[in-house]
């Protein structure tokens, strides 16, 4: 037996970018596993169809009727409404103390005690939802017979019942028009984005902290720099979130066109096609670069921990949503001081501007601030993590302490 | 190929490296020795770049010229701390190796698939890594160290953990690599194994260099002389008093057998010796012995231990 003769290492030297490719193909491959996502699809397609088979069967099944004692129903001024599922017993029983007895042995459901014209009480051993349609429908009823009984033209009063009609379009189009598509679209990068976020965030804890404990590491960084790792790293994880939530992404488009088909009901309207692409390539950009940023944010954390199971750092997967979260909360004034310069930082402005963009009148400068701001602050993270990850991953049994952290940055 | 030239490190209080200068030519097979906490794995991280000393200069003799650091094609490493993906198959771990130190991906599946049938994991080439024995994985890293054919390679502890039939499959392949020209640097514990191997060695201790040279080189200079072992009828202590006062007798002491151990000068003669020994005790049968590398490194090591706790 020989060694293995392959070639001499005469061939050109390797480059960084090959590397990057390289590493990002095989992170790629090793958390994308083709067999797992489909039966995710499978399993996400055979929810979905039974979710909607049963929700149209409850929709469609009546509620059994209960029967409701009525005491003293003469003092109500009005008759009876009739109830969704309930059939009244009046005159069953005399007086409120039988008429509790008779619901204490299940001789009825309930007892509907009438105090006045404006009040009556409901005994029940359980609390059920006829309970709730009693008294709005009771109120109805109450307010359609004073209505009845006011001394108003009946051509008045039907006047009177009609609602003021108020029709809210939005116009994002200079002619304008509304881009339903637009805003449908931004939306769905938006989300997209997120989700890839959160989808990966696990992989990529894993995927750096399991080469750590299999002690990969040192041969990794003797033959590529820790820069190099971190960026094929990073690109390959993004690529494998991305590639999950699309595959799910799809998956649940495709069963919310197809399933009320199935079930033969009327199919969702596809939304009109968006024209607005500066806004969509906005959208795009800070949420690409949202990503690439808490990515490489991360990484750098993953890169100080030494055993995911017992580091309290592991908490920090939180994080981002700390942001997200304040986002979120400025859904219903993105209008405000406070919302414009959120939409600005870095660290908010992934999830902030896309609102804004949609919800209200931008300024020109504020998507290219943000856009510029993102990139450096992605640019800058990715650099202090690769310096991070260079001292971070071969440590093992302790964790650099917060300041040795920053220090190492600082060198 | 490899100057490495008045190279310090570091940690904290510690000098886990300390002025240390040596030099490993084209085509050899070098052993780094020292006890645990000597300093190798520190230097051997400095030679393939993970950590760069704090002054000196390590040099690589390359296209005529010298250069800080061989590109990762032409370097191999196996790291004293064993890994791998233990949840990938055997052919797909070392065809990404093969590919991170730049060989194309034909080649690279190549050289990983020769390389399974090399160690007898052909069959298993789709298995995970981690479904394999510690030493089964063991011989997996090796081939991820070395099938990219790097024309120096550094093992830091390549024997740990083997059985004694893996050790010398292990000297087989390091012995392939050399012949192959591949420069070979490995530091090992297993001294039996390092005087089978290497061309020559490197002890250190305490970061610093403790001896150095071709095993002949070291056994002579350090190994204290030879030994002659007599086996004899009878030997009194009176007896050994009379052939300690013979010329070029450097010790006389008697093992657990009953022979009679003579320690001489390296290049003392032996005949005149066995003539005077023959004079005072009846001789049944005579050996000598070489000074085991074991020996030196004891010997050395254990002063250089002693010295430095004096200091």
């Amino acid at each position: 037996m020989s060694t293995p003769q392959t070639r001499r290492s005469d061939a050109p030297e390797i480059g960084r970018w090959t590397q990057t490719r390289r590493i990002a193909a095989w992170e790629f491959n090793r958390f994308v596993k083709w067999r797992q996502q489909l039966i995710g699809i499978v399993v996400m397609v055979v929810v979905g169809m039974v979710s909607s088979l049963v929700t149209t069967m409850v929709q469609k099944a009546k509620s059994a009727t209960v029967r409701v004692a009525v005491v003293n129903d003469g003092a109500l001024g009005f008759a009876l409404p009739a109830v969704e599922g309930v059939t009244w017993v009046p005159g069953r029983y005399a007086d409120a103390a039988a008429a509790r007895t008779g619901v204490m042995d299940d001789s009825v459901a309930g007892a509907l005690l009438v105090r006045d014209g404006a009040s009556a009480t409901v005994v029940v051993r359980k609390r059920a939802a006829w309970t709730g349609r009693v008294e709005s429908t009771l109120t109805t009823a109450r307010r359609a017979a004073q209505f009845a009984a006011l001394p108003v033209p009946d051509g008045a009063k039907a006047q009177l019942m009609v609602p003021f009609a108020v029709e809210v379009t939005t116009v994002t189009r200079r002619d304008g028009s509304s881009d339903l598509g637009t805003r449908l679209v931004a939306g769905a990068i938006l989300l997209a984005g997120l989700l890839v976020l959160f989808n990966g965030f696990a992989s990529l804890f894993a995927g750096i902290t399991g080469e750590k404990q299999q002690r990969i590491t040192e041969q990794i960084v003797a033959i590529v720099a820790p820069q190099t790792w971190m960026d094929g790293k990073i690109l390959g994880l993004v690529g494998a979130a991305f590639v999950g939530t699309a595959l799910f992404g799809l998956t649940g488009t495709g069963l919310l066109l197809l399933l009320p088909r199935l079930l033969g009901k009327d199919g969702i309207a596809l939304p009109p096609l968006p024209s607005d692409v500066g806004t969509l390539l906005v959208v795009a950009a800070v949420t690409v670069l949202g990503v690439l940023m808490w990515f490489a944010f991360m990484a750098a954390i993953a890169a100080t921990i030494d055993d995911p199971n017992s580091s309290p750092r592991s908490a920090l997967l939180l994080v981002p949503m700390l942001p997200l979260g304040l986002a979120f909360t400025l859904l219903s004034r993105p209008d405000t001081t406070v919302a414009q310069v959120l939409s600005v930082f870095p660290l908010t402005s992934m999830a902030v501007l896309p609102v804004r963009l949609l919800l209200t009148s931008v300024p020109w400068w504020e998507p290219a601030l943000a856009v510029v701001l993102l990139a450096v602050s992605a640019w800058a993270f990715r650099r202090a993590a690769g310096t991070i990850f260079a001292v971070g991953i071969l440590m093992h049994g302790k964790e650099p302490s917060w300041r040795e952290t920053l220090r190492w940055i600082r060198s | 190929m490899l100057d490495v030239s008045r190279v310090h490190r570091r940690y904290a209080t510690v000098h886990a490296v300390n002025d240390l200068s040596f030099h490993v030519a084209e085509g050899e097979i070098f052993a780094l020795l020292g006890p645990n906490g000597a300093g190798k794995s520190t230097l051997l991280r400095m030679l393939v770049g993970i950590t760069r000393p704090d002054s000196g200069t390590i040099g690589w003799r390359r296209d005529g010229g010298t250069v800080d650091r061989l590109p990762a094609g032409e370097i191999g490493y196996l790291p004293e701390e064993r890994g791998l993906y233990l949840d990938q198959p055997l052919l797909a771990v070392l065809e990404y190796f093969g590919l991170l130190r730049g060989l194309t991906r034909a080649d690279a599946r190549a050289a990983a698939a020769a390389w399974l049938d090399r160690l007898d994991l052909g069959a298993r080439r789709s298995e995970k890594v981690g479904s394999l024995s510690k030493g089964n994985q063991q011989k997996v890293q090796f081939a991820a160290a070395v099938l990219h054919r790097p024309r120096f390679v550094i093992l830091d502890e390549p024997f740990s953990g083997l059985d004694p039939l893996n050790q010398e499959l292990f000297l087989g392949l390091v012995r392939d690599l050399r012949d192959a020209g591949t420069t070979v640097l490995f530091s090992a514990h297993q001294m039996s194994l390092v005087e089978r191997l290497a061309d020559r060695l490197f002890v250190m201790q305490h970061g610093r260099e403790v001896l150095s040279g071709t095993i002949p080189d070291v056994r002579t200079r350090w190994g204290g002389g030879r030994r002659v072992v007599l086996q004899v009828e009878q030997g009194d202590d009176a007896t050994l008093a009379a052939l300690r006062t013979l010329p070029a007798v450097l010790a006389v002491a008697r093992q657990d057998d009953g022979a009679i151990a003579i320690t001489v000068a390296a290049d003392a003669p032996i005949g005149p010796l066995l003539a005077q020994c023959a004079t005072r005790v009846a001789i049944v049968d005579v050996r000598t012995e070489q000074p085991s590398l074991h020996d030196v490194y004891i010997t050395t090591v254990g002063a250089a231990t002693v010295a430095a706790a004096a200091a």
